[in-house]
């Protein structure tokens, strides 16, 4: 690759985007995953639904637990711990066991 | 051996009684504000101490709330506090708490949206002192619905961090400040929260000093259902059955002809915020979210058709007392060459109305009328075809108000309300967050453009013919196929929660699709159309009081 140069304005702009990357590390905290301005669960950063984590389930583990989205998932750090439990990620079908949260007392 | 019957001994069955009765005594809940203070005093003064100077409980005290806010902290001391409370008693709490350490109407009433689940209701003029450390994640009705001294606005960025231990990296991924979260908003948000939302209020202090309305009595109710029923007309007969709480039974009558009949059990909290269950024909629920005016006479809100608020009525009732008043004309527009039938609905009419005593001006006249009870005339009226276009006065005889009409020859244009919305997938896992539409009528007005200030809105309008475009925003976008469906009464239906293996990559039914509203005026050869923007958006999971 270093005997190749940019050959205009758009690739000089492409390099310099990936040189600004960091390496994907493993573990590494999931920036963005889950607010409404950067693509993630509820919409992107147009106002549409393109270019988001969809399926959600697929990925609920690292876009709900690591970083919540406090308004349209439970925070299962402090608030609701056992939220996701039943979730295991191992079967295709355990979404189907998230609690869904409505907090009221009697 | 022979086993004859164990002697009845009061001796030993006493105490058992005496056991039970206490036992059922302190399970029987009680209600009222000598209750209330009790409660309090016996459930949370063993975390929050009275302060030595006033008494006053730590935290409680220096905050007021709506019944919504009260709420939340409630369910948060039971999550994660470990509260006990028995059934019934939080109840009897949150109305102690609302009434006591509650909000005015004055300061509520700029964010009542929230309390009526208005969930599509976009936030404008959000203090950019909040917006990026709080609105992020939550509405900003939810800070502004509460007031807090300047030592409980200081102390709850800390409370925020503690309970939310991952705010930092979570509002740092929502790029939208220019330092760390806390940093922020001890900075800026706190400042600005402690100056407008005050604890100490003259709204508040004029408000617990005034004398509460005693709601019982006839209504008259006025609404308008965004879906199949229209505009509606009703009544409701309420009597008190305990300190703040109301039992009625109202009936509704809609312009597409249908009626509803139920009854409501309902709590005033802080005097005037009215929150009711009603329990309709055929098993249905619906909840209402009401507010009264400072002297009660009027009460208005929004009635929740379902649990998450996403379907609802628009509702006001008016206090029917002596006087014959018009309340309202449906429909408020009539078409130039027509005989329709016109409604008009109020209080204490008189008896034994003729077609002269309707005024609606010349050009249009009344043909028949017929009368309902004190509140209700129907007449056939018809509008001559070279009738003068604009706004008139509708008028009854002996009857105070006048309420404005509208006269018009053909349709310029229409409209869908709302034009831009979300819709949520479930019924899987989820709620199914539904979204109703309806179709608007407008003329030009006197500039003849479409779209400018002096433009008349005539009403809902129909037959008319729904549809899905998709919104085209990449290569093969499909949304369309997967999202859901509209009815012909303008009811959009998500499809199911969950990946859809039928789409590429599992997706799920999320898209972005234009809604679309075909209406063809009589004698037009061509339909004139509008639309709108819905967002389907992925499922949610947690559902709060105050979102």
């Amino acid at each position: 690759m270093k005997h190749l140069t940019a050959a205009n304005r758009k690739a000089e702009v492409v390099e310099a985007v990936q040189a600004a990357q960091e390496d994907v590390v493993g573990m590494a905290q999931p920036m963005g995953c889950t607010t409404i301005f950067n693509p993630g669960w509820e919409a992107n950063p147009w106002g549409g639904t393109g270019g988001m984590c969809s399926p959600m389930e697929a990925d609920l583990l690292g876009c709900a637990n690591v970083c919540w989205w406090p308004a349209q998932v439970p925070d299962s750090l402090q608030n609701y711990p056992e939220w996701a439990r039943a979730c295991s990620g191992v079967n295709a079908e355990d979404w189907k066991k998230l609690e869904v949260i409505f907090p009221k007392v009697d | 051996m022979t086993v004859g019957r164990k002697r009845f001994s009061w001796v030993e069955i006493l105490p058992r009684l005496l056991v039970l009765c206490i036992l059922l005594g302190a399970v029987r809940v009680s209600w009222g504000e000598e209750a209330g203070r009790t409660l309090l005093q016996n459930r949370c003064s063993i975390c929050h101490l009275p302060h030595e100077k006033d008494g006053k409980l730590d935290s409680i005290d220096f905050q007021r709330k709506t019944p919504e806010g009260w709420e939340m902290t409630l369910t948060r001391m039971v999550r994660t506090h470990g509260v006990q409370l028995q059934a019934g008693e939080a109840r009897t709490l949150i109305k102690y708490l609302s009434d006591t350490n509650g909000l005015a109407p004055a300061e509520i009433a700029p964010f009542r949206y929230a309390l009526e689940k208005r969930n599509n209701t976009v936030e404008k003029d959000v203090p950019k002192a909040v917006h990026g450390a709080c609105v992020t994640c939550h509405s900003y009705a939810r800070i502004a619905l509460q007031r807090r001294t300047p030592e409980f606005w200081r102390r709850l960025p800390d409370l925020t961090a503690g309970l939310l231990p991952n705010i930092e990296n979570q509002v740092a991924s929502a790029g939208m400040l220019d330092d760390y979260w806390y940093t922020v908003v001890k900075k800026d948000a706190v400042p600005y929260l402690t100056k407008h939302y005050p604890f100490e209020d003259a709204a508040w202090l004029k408000w617990q000093a005034a004398a509460k309305p005693n709601y019982a009595g006839e209504w008259k109710v006025v609404g308008h259902d965004p879906g199949k029923g229209g505009d509606y007309t009703g009544r409701l007969i309420l009597k008190a059955v305990g300190e703040d709480q109301y039992e009625g039974e109202f009936s509704h009558e809609f312009a597409d002809g249908s009626k509803e009949m139920g009854k409501t059990t309902a709590v005033v909290y802080t005097g005037f915020q009215w929150r009711g269950v009603a329990q309709l024909e055929g098993n249905k629920r619906s909840r209402e979210i009401f507010f009264a005016n400072e002297t009660g006479s009027v009460i208005n809100g929004r009635r929740l058709l379902t649990e998450v608020g996403d379907l609802g009525r628009e509702e006001t009732l008016y206090r029917s007392n002596g006087g014959a008043r018009l309340l309202t004309v449906v429909p408020a527009a009539l078409k130039a060459g027509e005989t329709q039938e016109v409604k008009l609905f109020g209080m204490n009419f008189p008896q034994n109305l003729q077609a002269s005593a309707i005024s609606l001006g010349t050009g249009v006249s009344v043909q028949s009328l017929s009368q309902q009870g004190d509140d209700t005339v129907v007449a056939q009226v018809t509008t001559e075809k070279e009738a003068k276009v604009g706004s008139r006065q509708a008028k009854l005889q002996g009857v105070e108000g006048e309420l404005p009409f509208y006269v018009y020859k053909t349709v310029d244009y229409i409209r869908i309300s709302p034009e831009q919305t979300f819709s949520r997938p479930g019924g899987v896992r989820t709620p199914k967050l539904l979204q109703q539409f309806e179709v608007v009528a407008y003329l030009n007005g006197a500039d003849g453009k479409q779209g400018t200030k002096d433009d008349v809105q005539l009403g809902r309008v129909g037959p008319i013919k729904w549809d899905l475009e998709e919104y085209v925003k990449r290569v093969n976008d499909d949304d369309v196929q997967f999202v859901g469906a509209v009815d012909e009464h303008g009811l959009f239906t998500p499809a199911n929660d969950g990946p859809n293996p039928q789409r590429h990559l599992s997706e799920a039914n999320v898209g972005d699709v234009w809604v679309e509203a075909w209406y063809t005026p009589d004698g037009a050869k061509r339909p004139i159309g509008a639309r709108a923007y819905l967002l389907v958006m992925p499922p949610k999971y947690n559902f709060q009081p105050i979102e």
